[in-house]
């Protein structure tokens, strides 16, 4: 038996789909159900936040069950619920936290050496994310979590590819400080 | 590509969401539409059964009876959610009863069975 497909590759039957946008609730639940697991995962990593990613998959299911319709065929379906989840909590930072530097100095790159092994022996990883803002942890988390280039990150969050890849520099650099900091008051 | 650090770094953080993901509570009561009055759905439903009256008797009026036809039932290969083979059986059931046209009762029970499986405790148990 092959690999299930799992999160946002789930494969929805195309009754079932179709039977979502025409409004049936039974089927609306199916999709629901299948998803649920991948929405809440992205919300989690984006929100680091379990009240806040529940509150936007709410709205994020809400918002689907409006416009999935918009979707031609049953197979984009979990793409196009991706970009959704990923453009709600997006949207709610931008109204939480209004970006205004977008002419960031240019910063070295990061000296991270030899921190892997470290990074997978801490036990308080929920501190570590921590050190970041909202902004720099929706970055991170879109680029090694999610797997989007930076190039994809700026346009999701209409900022230009360079600065992305600064802040994502800066990101880094942060989380290093505090792992060498922790490793020093730890040794 | 990714640094080695880079790596590590998704490899704790993955971990750390899936943990967390798996504990939060989200029912799909908090997401269906809320049902409309009994008032208003009486409304519709004497509405429609006028107009599908009056629609057979038109059609009985002006032509004779068609044949009748028999209901296409389409039963494609149903998804799998997940490697937990309880769930992935239950959740063909479920879509298999939703394309037969199971009646209410019959899907709120599946979906009873489904929450106690996939209910934070009964994820944890099997991590």
């Amino acid at each position: 038996m092959g690999a299930t497909p799992k999160g946002f590759g789930c494969e929805l039957s195309p009754s079932i789909f179709k039977a979502a946008v025409r409004g049936r609730q039974q089927a609306q639940r199916v999709v629901f159900e299948t998803y649920k697991p991948a929405v809440l995962r992205t919300l989690m990593g984006l929100c680091h936040d379990r009240e806040l990613a529940r509150d936007l998959a709410q709205d994020v299911f809400i918002q689907t069950f409006r416009k999935m319709h918009q979707v031609r065929q049953p197979q984009a379906f979990g793409g196009w619920l991706k970009q959704l989840t990923i453009r709600t909590a997006l949207a709610h930072f931008r109204v939480q936290q209004p970006q205004s530097s977008s002419n960031l100095p240019e910063v070295a790159d990061p000296t991270w050496h030899s921190m892997a092994d470290w990074l997978t022996q801490l036990a308080d990883v929920e501190q570590l994310i921590k050190q970041l803002d909202d902004h720099e942890r929706s970055i991170v988390w879109l680029y090694v979590g999610e797997g989007y280039s930076h190039q994809e990150i700026a346009e999701l969050t209409h900022t230009p590819p360079a600065t992305i890849r600064q802040q994502y520099r800066r990101a880094l650099i942060k989380l290093h400080r505090y792992l060498s900091e922790e490793q020093h008051e730890k040794s | 590509m990714k640094s080695r650090d880079e790596q590590a770094l998704q490899q704790r953080w993955h971990k750390h969401v899936d943990e967390q993901a798996n504990t939060i509570e989200l029912a799909w009561q908090q997401i269906a539409p809320k049902p409309q009055p009994i008032s208003q759905r009486l409304w519709w439903l004497a509405t429609a059964a006028a107009l599908v009256v009056a629609v057979t008797y038109l059609g009985w009026q002006q032509q004779p009876p068609s044949p009748a036809r028999s209901v296409a039932t389409n039963l494609e290969q149903p998804m799998l959610l997940a490697d937990n083979y309880r769930l992935t059986q239950l959740d063909k059931q479920i879509q298999l009863a939703l394309l037969r046209g199971a009646d209410t009762a019959t899907l709120d029970s599946l979906w009873q069975q489904r929450a106690q499986l996939t209910s934070p405790q009964a994820l944890q148990a099997t991590q």
